[in-house]
């Protein structure tokens, strides 16, 4: 036996050898993670085409104004560039404690979204005056501007990049513009003593911000200068642009501005919140089964609003079928996905599970039953003898949704409305994906633009029309063997994404000697509302008005609404 | 510690080999393989315990290169376990091995507490030859191992150097079990030293504690240390029964893990000499540590040993000896073994080979019978169904035909074992030797001085010679970049020359390119341009052996005197060793008189052959991104080797000048497609610069000694290719500030201009401040100004259209019906796609018209679509017939129609028909009508036009 030192000795050249430990790159990165499957974020694509201008984290109409007005200052002052973040910092900072300090207009959202609210609040609760507005607000340089409104902005077209840099933007024939905005919100407070005497000031009296806050809270925002011009540059049906990627922006905007003040104002007594919504959407029925009468015009706009929550039903039961699987290797730690395919043929009672949403199966045990079996089910339930492709426009209208069976009743059970097993909540999930394939399955085909909205994804992203060809052509199959199919891909799927993340580690399975390794729990669930932000702007803008329970239309509103609709005639 | 991802994503290895139990396809594609691809390390093999490699989530994996470009060789046991870890890498001045206990797994990798021993340097030549004689032990218990023969022949072919070093330290020993059992290797090792303590570390100890046991019972330990975690598997009771044998001289340890589950697996032995430490795959267990590996008795298991000095090894364990615990108090757990089941349809192995397909069924029953049945399918669909016939050793073969073998060569594809009754096998990877041999080239340093001195030498003009030796410079320089010596060149059978008095007829067959070579080895010639680099030599050597090319040119058209001659290995015949004792060659050849149909058959042929490889190329460079430097380097390589080929075939008179204009323009523009692929507008890029004066300045800059110069980069590589595409991004102002002057571009002193700034492009001195000044930019511009003169003749509408929805090539006409035969676009395009072809034939609908398109995706459901006009009833028929299901009909109404928008349909819905025996019957009159209507445009169509409702 020759040692390390014996080679050296004989001046015998010796090869770079080292026994070691491995290292886990990326394991001190755990992170919580979202979107575990890659599916929601599809769901958002498709929104986004409705709803350029909005984002599901830029909340406050007014923000749009203070940004505009911040970029017009620094821009007209002559400053230098590597001054802006203490420029803006100090003008966010003190713009968010005069809302806090604000008494907001009843009926109002009152606080709701001050960008850095939680540390100014703090600031302002410490009772020194002046208040010091050099001390950190929000950890992002650039704050809610940086974080959350710049993308909003720029596609709502108030600024623009320039070699990238934030330009805003102006135009000589009087079309509502960045400049526009910021200069009509720059006289809302050019009488107050913030803008006069104190808005590069690190110590800004209590009552210079109080001052600054009546005039310019987000809550009073629909009365204001600013807010009529906002109401323009989102409102914008026909604008004189003539980038024609631009003005299909404005008018998908102000489409679904439209699309939501009539659904507001023909919606009776009933609150129309981010699940109502959603259900007028997908449905076309209002609380007290009215049907919603979409104006032809804006056909296009909600067929993409409707096609978005097809999305979100067929994510939500997919992942709902992964937790479930997640439940069960939770306990088990270790086991082979196969063992998972085995144990739900042998406890998923699908007659049973169905049962509950009014759907009939002779047997339950997935391995006895096709999936054709199940689509039958889901027909009879309307009233149509059997599944067909032809026929699922006749099952749409023979299960309207209050029906037990329909997506949305199936939806609340699986999110708690209802208590059930591993076992029962993993049959729901299957049931709610069949209900929607029997239910819509004609929707994917029946124009090219829904069948571009259901294709959208692809297979990659598992896309409602890649999936609904899966379910169609594995009809005459077992549903157990559609469910190790789905199973084998959701995993796959779960595993590539979290993969892609590297050295980020979002694993919830690692996989290894053919078997499951659990790491962490998922949960099922919609993408963020993007309504009810929407909701929120038309609020701040005045368009829109909490009254008790419900949402009217203001005057404002009701003008908005009318134009629209000539104007789109 | 080791970082696996960081030691085998590190560059400058062309060969990588895995051996693994476990593998995670998805895991070893993403995060290994695409890193390999990206450093240039393209010959690669993972071998791997089969019954793992089979699980559900392998199997059903969305792959991309396991089994087209990097084999995976599975190894069955019986019930034993395939169970070795280790990775070689081999470069041209560079060696690496790491052997330890990570599987090729997302944890194995980069989770688990694993152990490896890491051996860089040429010093470590000796232990890399053994390791590959451990990959040959393994490949030998499979069906599989021609994949490693070949892996290894180009291996030995790239790195020559490995093979000389049989000398080398023994610092570390290799420990293989297919060589004998490891623990009495290592007591030979240890020879006879003093062992005072042993340490143990794994996760799994057999049931019956033997392997501890005859540790204990052949080293006398004084002491023996156990370490341990939760989910250690172990029997405690009889674990608990030998360490009693120790007479209180033992402990057991929790493993620190810090969350880390322990995988790693070792025994270090103490002693008054030093240390020595046993690391690597076997578990202690008897299966892994004392049987040698095979069937029934022991796992094939490999390790390293080394010795050292004091505190050596143990270092590596000192923050890892937790508190001493109670072997009771740990949570063992079952091993997760999948067993040797194998079920009646299972298929151990399926390969391609020299054109064949084999297959090896797991079961011996089914090995016995005379014939198998075979599916091949992608994506959960099947493509191909064969029959099998019975070969040798168990296994079955079937020669592919070319549609076949071409259908296989570009992603991975499955194979599963069809029973008597229709039950179907569990699906295994196909590996594919052939187009592995072909994409597994590993990337040379080129080796193209002589090609660039030729280039730079030259002086190109506006005629025909200056540019027919630019591209004999290409020729020198493309077969520079690849290591492509004579050696190891494709054969083909050349007949004898005829006699110089002889005069046969034609005869087709006579000739070494004859009409069955032109369509059968011209795709070969091009599939090798396509999948491993570029073969100019062979593009011209073709060409130019074409008899239209010998009589059609008698001025400097040689045949087999080029160096870079195909044939140039092979024995020369009597005829030219005469031309080399000086007979005149143009005397000593007599070529049979071609007559001008035949020529014209030819050129038409050729044309069409090079249309459709110009087509693939389109689609090999607009699919996807280019992921890595690998994919890019793979893209570039082809274009100048098609542009000498169409050059050259122009040069012999086999494309007319139209044709050689519109093959250079349609070539460029997919380069340069690929090259704006990811700019707005490129559409509008796309129609203005498909242009070959785009190619000149292209060719010229991808050449450019200076532009080498600029880039850094002595190779064609990725970074050339993005100094290239930086380059040509910023002439995107340039070109559309153009636009409205391109029109004003056309005469012959254009192209004497072209030509001169080309010229000034290719040999401007890096000095000259070239991007700031006299830059490409001005050079495209003119370039783009010129661009009529390369604008193609007007073609029919149907054409256009046709060539517009990128299918140009695929249809032909046939009086009112055009018949399509390419790939259907998606569902939600077909009827757009359709219904513009239909509109193209009469610009209305007045006439009828139909299109029937045959789809070429073989994954596809629908195996064919038709569209048919029916005038007098105002109707257009969409058919879609499926693979499997019956035909859909849907009926729309017609009118009018526009060139953009094609025929006008509305008020579409499906009809309801009847489907017997394969034919479809209309359920009433109306449909009888229309039908008939169908049948009569379509004849082919399955349709039974008598009213049978």
């Amino acid at each position: 036996m020759y040692t390390y030192d014996a080679y050296v000795r004989l001046g015998i050249g010796v090869m770079d050898a080292r026994t070691d430990w491995t290292e886990a790159p990326g394991a001190s990165e755990r992170i919580r993670g979202l979107d575990h499957l890659s599916l929601e974020s599809t769901a958002e694509n498709i929104y986004d085409q409705v709803t350029p201008g909005f984002t599901n984290l830029a909340k406050r109409a007014r923000y749009y104004a203070l940004y505009c007005w911040i970029l017009y200052d620094f821009f007209s002052g002559g400053y230098e560039r590597e001054e802006f973040k203490p420029f803006f910092r100090r003008r966010e900072h003190a713009y968010a404690l005069a809302c806090l300090s604000h008494n907001h207009k009843d009926g109002m959202v009152g606080e709701y979204g001050i960008m850095g609210s939680i540390k100014a609040s703090r600031n302002w609760h410490q009772r020194e005056d002046p208040v010091d507005i050099s001390r950190s607000h929000i950890k992002s340089s650039l704050g809610g501007y940086g974080l959350y409104y710049r993308n909003a902005m720029q596609r709502a077209g108030l600024i623009y990049l320039e070699e990238g840099k934030e330009r805003l933007t102006q135009f000589t024939d009087g079309r509502p513009s960045g400049r526009a905005l910021a200069e009509a919100f720059q006289r809302s407070i050019e009488d107050t003593t913030y803008f006069r005497l104190y808005r590069d000031e690190y110590d800004v009296p209590r009552a210079v911000l109080e001052e600054y806050g009546r005039a310019a809270c987000v809550c009073v925002m629909a009365d204001s200068e600013d807010g009529e011009v906002l109401r323009q540059a989102l409102l914008q049906l026909d604008a004189p642009e003539p980038e024609a990627s631009v003005r299909a922006m404005h008018l998908s905007r102000a489409k679904t501005l439209t699309l939501v003040f009539d659904a507001i104002r023909n919606c009776g007594v009933e609150r129309l919140d981010d699940s109502s919504w959603r259900r007028l959407i997908f449905y076309g029925t209002y609380a007290d089964d009215r049907e919603h009468k979409v104006p032809g015009q804006l056909d296009d706009n909600s067929r993409v609003w409707k096609m978005y929550q097809q999305r979100e039903y067929h994510v939500y039961a997919l992942t709902s079928m992964w937790v479930a699987m997640l439940e069960w290797l939770e306990d088990r730690r270790v086991a082979p996905l196969e063992e998972w395919v085995e144990e739900f043929d042998q406890t998923v009672d699908l007659a049973q599970a169905g049962r509950q949403f009014g759907l009939e199966l002779r047997r339950g045990t997935p391995s006895e039953i096709t999936i054709q079996e199940m689509l039958d089910s889901v027909a009879q339930a309307a009233g149509v003898a059997s599944f067909g492709p032809a026929l699922s426009e006749n099952i749409e209208k023979g299960l309207g949704r209050n029906a037990p069976c329909s997506e949305s009743s199936i939806h609340k059970a699986l999110a708690g409305e209802v208590e059930m097993d591993i076992s029962e909540f993993a049959g729901s999930a299957l049931w709610l994906s069949m209900v929607l394939f029997a239910r819509t399955r004609g929707w994917t085909d029946a124009d090219a633009p829904s069948a571009t909205l259901a294709r959208t994804g692809g297979s990659q992203h598992w896309s409602v029309e890649s999936y609904f060809r899966e379910i169609d052509t594995r009809r005459e199959q077992s549903v157990l063997d559609f469910v190790a199919w789905l199973y084998q891909g959701l995993v796959r799927q779960h595993l590539a994404v979290a993969l892609s993340k590297m050295p980020l580690d979002t694993f919830m399975v690692l996989y290894e000697d053919g078997a499951l390794h659990y790491r962490a729990m998922d949960s099922p669930q919609f993408t963020a509302d993007r309504y009810e932000t929407i909701l929120i702007a038309c609020r701040d803008l005045g368009w829109v008005e909490e009254k008790g329970e419900r949402y009217e239309l203001t005057g404002l509103g009701e003008k908005a609404l009318t134009g629209a609709v000539e104007a789109l005639e | 510690m080791i970082n696996l991802l960081d030691e085998v994503g590190e560059s400058g290895f062309q060969s990588a080999a895995f051996l693994t139990y476990g593998v995670d396809l998805g895991f070893f594609e993403t995060k290994v393989m695409n890193r390999l691809l990206e450093t240039g390390c393209r010959n690669a093999i993972v071998v791997a315990d089969g019954h793992q490699a089979k699980d559900a989530l392998n199997s059903g994996a969305q792959l991309r290169y396991v089994g087209v470009r990097c084999p995976l060789v599975t190894v069955r046991l019986g019930n034993r376990a395939f169970h070795p870890k280790a990775a070689l890498m081999v470069g041209e001045e560079k060696l690496k091995l790491l052997v330890g206990s990570g599987n090729l797994t997302m944890p194995g990798y980069t989770r688990n507490w694993e152990m490896f021993t890491k051996l860089e340097g040429r010093e470590a030549a000796r232990t890399a030859l053994e390791l590959l004689d451990v990959f040959g032990d393994a490949a030998a218990w499979t069906p599989l191992e021609p994949a490693f023969r070949a892996w290894r022949s180009r291996l030995e072919n790239s790195a020559p150097w490995l093979f000389g070093e049989e000398d080398g330290d023994r610092t570390v020993e290799l420990l293989s079990s297919s060589v004998a059992p490891i623990l009495p290797q290592v007591k030979a090792l240890l020879g006879g030293l003093v062992v005072d303590n042993i340490l143990v570390a794994s996760p799994f100890f057999d049931a019956d504690a033997s392997a501890l046991s005859w540790l204990v019972d052949n080293f006398f330990p004084e002491h023996l240390t156990l370490l341990v975690e939760d989910g250690t598997h172990l029997d405690p009771a009889r674990v608990g029964r030998v360490l009693a044998t120790m007479e209180g001289e033992s402990s057991v340890r929790r493993f620190i893990g810090a969350s880390r589950s322990l995988h790693g697996k070792l025994v270090l032995f103490k002693g008054p000499w030093g240390e020595a430490l046993l690391a690597g795959s076997p578990n202690i267990s008897s299966a892994a540590l004392l049987s040698r590996a095979g069937r029934g008795s022991g796992n094939f298991e490999l390790a390293t040993f080394r010795s050292g000095v004091a505190g050596e090894f143990s270092a590596l364990l000192v923050e890892k000896v937790g508190e001493p615990v109670n072997l009771e108090h740990i949570s063992p757990r079952s091993p997760l073994l999948v067993g040797p089941a194998v079920s009646p349809l299972e298929l151990e192995a399926a390969w391609i080979s020299e054109g064949s397909i084999f297959a090896y069924p797991a079961e011996t029953t089914v090995q016995n019978q005379a014939d198998v049945h075979i599916a091949l399918g992608r994506g959960g669909s099947e493509i191909i169904g064969l029959r099998l016939r019975k070969g040798e050793n168990g296994s079955f073969f079937r020669a592919l035909t070319d549609e076949d073998r071409l259908q296989l060569e570009k992603i991975p594809v499955r194979a599963r074992l069809l029973g008597s009754d229709g039950e179907i096998g569990a699906p295994v990877w196909v590996q594919n030797l052939d187009i592995v041999e072909k994409r597994s080239n590993p990337v040379q340093r080129p080796r193209y001085a002589k090609g660039l001195r030729a280039l730079e030498s030259d002086s190109l003009g506006p005629e025909w010679e200056s540019w027919n030796s630019l591209f004999e410079a290409f020729t020198a320089l493309s077969n520079s970049w690849l290591r492509y010596t004579d050696a190891r060149r494709p054969r083909t059978n050349k007949p004898a020359e005829p006699k110089p008095d002889s005069q046969p007829a034609w005869d087709p067959e006579r000739f070494f390119i004859s009409r069955d070579e032109v369509t059968l080895e011209l795709p070969r010639y091009f599939a090798k341009v396509e999948d491993s680099g570029v073969a100019i030599g062979d593009f011209e050597y073709l060409i130019s052996a074409l008899p239209s090319a010998r009589m059609a040119t008698d001025d400097d058209a040689t045949y087999g005197v080029e160096s870079t001659d195909a044939l140039a290995d092979e024995e020369p015949s009597e005829d030219e060793e005469a031309d080399e004792d000086g007979t005149d060659e143009k005397d000593a050849e007599s070529y049979p008189e071609v007559t001008e149909e035949h020529l014209q058959w030819l050129r038409s042929r050729l044309h069409r052959k090079l249309r459709s490889i110009v087509e693939s190329y389109e689609d090999s460079i607009s699919e996807g991104a280019v992921n890595n430097k690998a994919e890019a380097s793979y893209l570039c390589l082809p274009y100048p080797a098609l542009q000498k080929a169409i050059i050259t075939a122009a040069r012999v008179s086999l494309l007319d000048v139209w044709q050689l204009r519109e093959l250079a323009s349609r070539l460029t523009a997919a380069w340069t497609t690929k090259l704006w692929k990811n700019l707005p507008d490129k559409e509008e890029l796309e129609a203005r610069l498909g242009c070959a004066a785009t190619s000149l300045a292209t060719v010229a800059t991808i050449t450019s000694p200076w532009l080498r110069q600029l880039a850094d980069a002595d190779e064609f590589d990725y970074d050339l290719h993005k100094q290239l595409q930086e380059s040509l991004r910023e002439l995107r102002p340039t070109f559309l500030s153009l636009k409205g002057t391109y029109d004003a571009g056309e005469d012959s002193q254009a192209w004497e201009k072209l030509v001169g700034d080309y010229n000034r492009l290719r040999h401007v001195e890096l000095k000259e401040e070239f991007f700031a000044s006299w830059t490409p930019l001005q050079v495209l511009e003119d370039l783009a100004l010129r661009y009529r003169v390369w604008q193609l003749d007007e073609a029919p509408l149907w054409q256009r259209v046709a060539d517009e929805l990128g299918v140009g090539e695929a249809v032909q006409r046939d009086g009112d019906v055009l018949r399509v035969r390419a790939r259907l676009p998606h569902v939600g395009d077909q009827e757009r796609f359709l219904s513009r072809l239909l509109y193209s034939i009469h610009e209305g609908t007045q006439s009828p018209a139909a299109v029937l398109w045959n789809n070429e995706d073989a994954a596809s459901k629908i195996r064919r679509k038709s569209m048919v006009l029916c005038p007098d009833l105002n109707a257009v028929i969409e058919m879609s017939f499926f693979a499997v299901k019956r035909p859909l009909l849907r009926l729309h109404r017609a009118a009018g129609g526009s060139t953009t928008s094609g025929v006008y349909l509305n008020n579409p819905k499906y009809l309801t028909i009847r489907w017997k025996g394969s034919m479809i019957h209309p359920v009433d009159n109306a449909q009888a009508t229309l039908l008939s209507c169908v049948a009569t445009m379509l004849p082919e169509l399955p349709i039974a036009t008598n009213n049978s409702a």
